[in-house]
């Protein structure tokens, strides 16, 4: 299993990491601008993006329309991971493409179920 | 040119006339080419003018320039056959008075014929008050929208903003949660715990913050306004910041004015807050190895401006309009460099609460932000001269012992009234205590012939000494509040207790002498 994570706070991806090599053995890959996640998406196979949208240059809303639409990658699922709850944004990502909107602070259980639903499942996850 | 004549209908009738003379309205009556045929009396007094002034001139002269210098083409080319705007509608238009002044009025235009002339008859109202009021409030109404956008802007950003440490701190603790004894190794116990507090303390800081800036928005805080010695505040600020800059590599540098003191009317704690901030950001947000500067000037316009100079990396031109809006970190947001983003928000509140403005200038090498604060009473703030006092010294026999207790916690108000009362009573000893507490307990050790009582002081205040004393004492020496702080809710509590008077900070010198004289 290939997991992405798109953040530029490290110690948000200091925990997820953790989250992910507990949860599953797993190593979890990270880049900190939505500009440097393109080349690795299209060089390496993912099976799914953890996308934060408070991001330095290019928010995370806008990356998700940039995969889909301009690198293609239209089956790879993307989960978007932020603090900001606001109604118009978490509908703007799920419009972007976004396949589950999960809220920082991450809960480990939603974030276990969320991932493995988003891997073996093509639904679609409304927001907790 | 060949006038309408009117003459008829305007003396033909009594009935018309004396409408004519009493109509609320404002009647005007102009032919085709714009010239002013008649007026009833509301028009005139609406425009300021005398009936002769405008009868046989154009029309246009009861309009602004603007929509005068179009009037003649577009009743021309309404006489052609041209476009309407005005006629049978009635609308609301500007109208402009003798003295200059435009009104918006309400009029409407009525085309008729007088034998074989057309001519025109215009009706109208002043609504200048009504449009005034009509305006303010659409402004009050927008201004209240704009106020709740910001604040749902403020929550949002303020939710964000918190939930970035709760992230760390619920995400460790899970970690360890769920994590069985025998696989938890040691390591991650001690990162956990160094990201919780880390963490924690974060949004302690971030919840301090909040929370002072709700209270200076909701008007909580009042400011204790004082002459403060701009050189030393500043070197008291620096030695508070010096542990940061040494962190950080940065090195502060103060170049303080040679000539005399600078003094500062502001509120010791407040400008303090201000300038850790300022001097703060000037440390984070700078490069390795760089410096912060400060330095201040008396400015012509009676303030004293305050500079704080970075080398930092400057201010991105675009981002600069939202420097002061709360948790707006300028997409430093999950940078290293900790902060919460609201410090330059209770900046400019605070200075502007002191009557101060704050601003800057940004360069790719650096920033240079600057506060700029009324000016102090320099000159006489601790030389109370002969002179001052002469007509109060002159003509009273004066009292030659006693004493005088003053509990004040700040010392320069201290030594003031000392002056004061050497000069006006050289015989009268003055003691003070920094605090209440102290000052009841002197009370009750000392006779004493008369009392100044500051309100605002640490731990208990002047009001709640005062209430004490009232339990204690039968008799009391009479008491005089001194206040910085005469808000209605202020002056209301100490007029509820049995302050003999009270005087309002800053000590003003022949009030003080008043009140000596009065109650010694």
């Amino acid at each position: 299993m290939k997991l992405l994570y798109v953040e530029d706070q490290p110690m948000n991806t200091r925990v997820l990491r953790l989250f992910v090599e507990r949860l599953w053995g797993e190593v979890l890959f990270s880049v900190e601008t939505a500009e440097d996640s393109f080349d690795l998406i299209l060089e390496e196979d993912f099976d799914l993006v953890y996308m934060d949208i408070n991001l330095p240059n290019m928010n995370g809303l806008e990356a998700i329309r940039y995969i889909k639409n301009t690198l293609k990658k239209n089956d790879l699922p993307i989960i978007v991971v932020s603090a900001d709850t606001n109604e118009k944004i978490i509908a703007d990502a799920y419009d972007s493409g976004c396949r589950a909107y999960i809220k920082k602070p991450v809960n480990i259980v939603d974030f276990k179920n969320i991932t493995e639903r988003v891997l073996n499942t093509d639904e679609i996850i409304g927001v907790v | 040119m060949k006038s309408i004549d009117l003459s008829a209908a305007q003396s033909g009738s009594p009935l018309f006339q004396s409408i004519w003379q009493t109509v609320v309205d404002g009647m005007i009556v102009i032919d085709h080419l714009g010239m002013i045929q008649m007026v009833n009396p509301a028009t005139l007094k609406i425009f300021g003018y005398e009936e002769e002034e405008l009868v046989g001139e154009n029309v246009k002269i009861l309009m602004p320039k603007r929509y005068s210098s179009e009037h003649d083409q577009y009743l021309s080319n309404f006489m052609a056959g041209g476009p309407n705007k005005i006629i049978g509608i009635g609308r609301i238009v500007e109208g402009k008075t003798k003295r200059g002044r435009e009104i918006s009025m309400y009029l409407a235009v009525s085309e008729l014929e007088v034998g074989d002339q057309v001519c025109f008859v215009g009706i109208l109202r002043d609504l200048t008050e009504k449009v005034r009021a009509e305006n303010e409030i659409i402004k009050a109404k927008e201004e209240a929208e704009k106020a709740n956008l910001a604040k749902s802007h403020f929550l949002s950003s303020m939710s964000h903003e918190l939930r970035t440490p709760m992230n760390t701190i619920l995400g460790f603790a899970q970690l360890i949660q769920v994590t069985d004894e025998k696989d938890m190794k040691y390591e991650l116990y001690q990162e956990a715990t160094q990201h919780i507090l880390k963490s924690g303390d974060h949004l302690l800081n971030l919840i301090d913050d909040v929370l002072d800036l709700s209270k200076i928005e909701a008007g909580i805080i009042a400011v204790s306004l004082e002459d403060i010695d701009v050189r030393e505040i500043i070197d008291e600020c620096i030695d508070l910041t010096k542990f940061l800059a040494t962190s950080n590599n940065i090195k502060v540098i103060f170049r303080p004015e040679d000539r005399g003191k600078t003094f500062i009317h502001a509120d010791r704690v407040r400008v303090r807050q201000g300038l850790i901030n300022l001097i703060t950001n000037g440390i984070k947000y700078n490069r390795e190895g760089g410096t912060v500067t400060i330095s201040y000037r008396k400015l012509k316009s009676k303030f004293v401006r305050i500079d704080i100079a970075d080398t930092g990396y400057g201010i991105p031109p675009k981002m600069q309009d939202q420097l002061f809006i709360p948790f707006d970190r300028l997409g430093l947001e999950n940078s290293v460099i900790e902060g919460s983003g609201v410090g330059l928000a209770i900046t400019q509140k605070i200075i502007r609460m002191m009557k101060g403005d704050i601003g800057f200038s940004s360069e790719p090498d650096g920033s240079q932000f600057w506060i700029d604060l009324p000016i102090g009473n320099t000159d006489n703030k601790l030389k109370v001269t002969h002179k001052d006092l002469k007509p109060s010294i002159d003509g009273n026999i004066r009292r030659s012992n006693g004493r005088i207790l003053y509990v004040e916690d700040n010392p320069s108000n201290v030594a003031l009234l000392k002056q004061i009362v050497n000069k006006v009573y050289p015989g009268i000893s003055m003691d003070s205590c920094p605090s209440a507490e102290l000052g009841v307990d002197y009370i009750q050790k000392h006779r004493c012939d008369m009392v100044f009582m500051d309100i605002n002081l640490p731990g208990m205040s002047g009001i709640d000494a005062m209430k004490c004393l009232e339990k204690l004492h039968q008799e009391l020496p009479p008491i005089i509040a001194i206040t910085a702080d005469v808000s209605m809710l202020t002056v209301n509590k100490i007029k509820k207790q049995k302050f003999s008077d009270m005087i309002a900070k800053p000590i003003n010198l022949l009030e003080t002498v008043e009140v000596l004289e009065r109650y010694l």
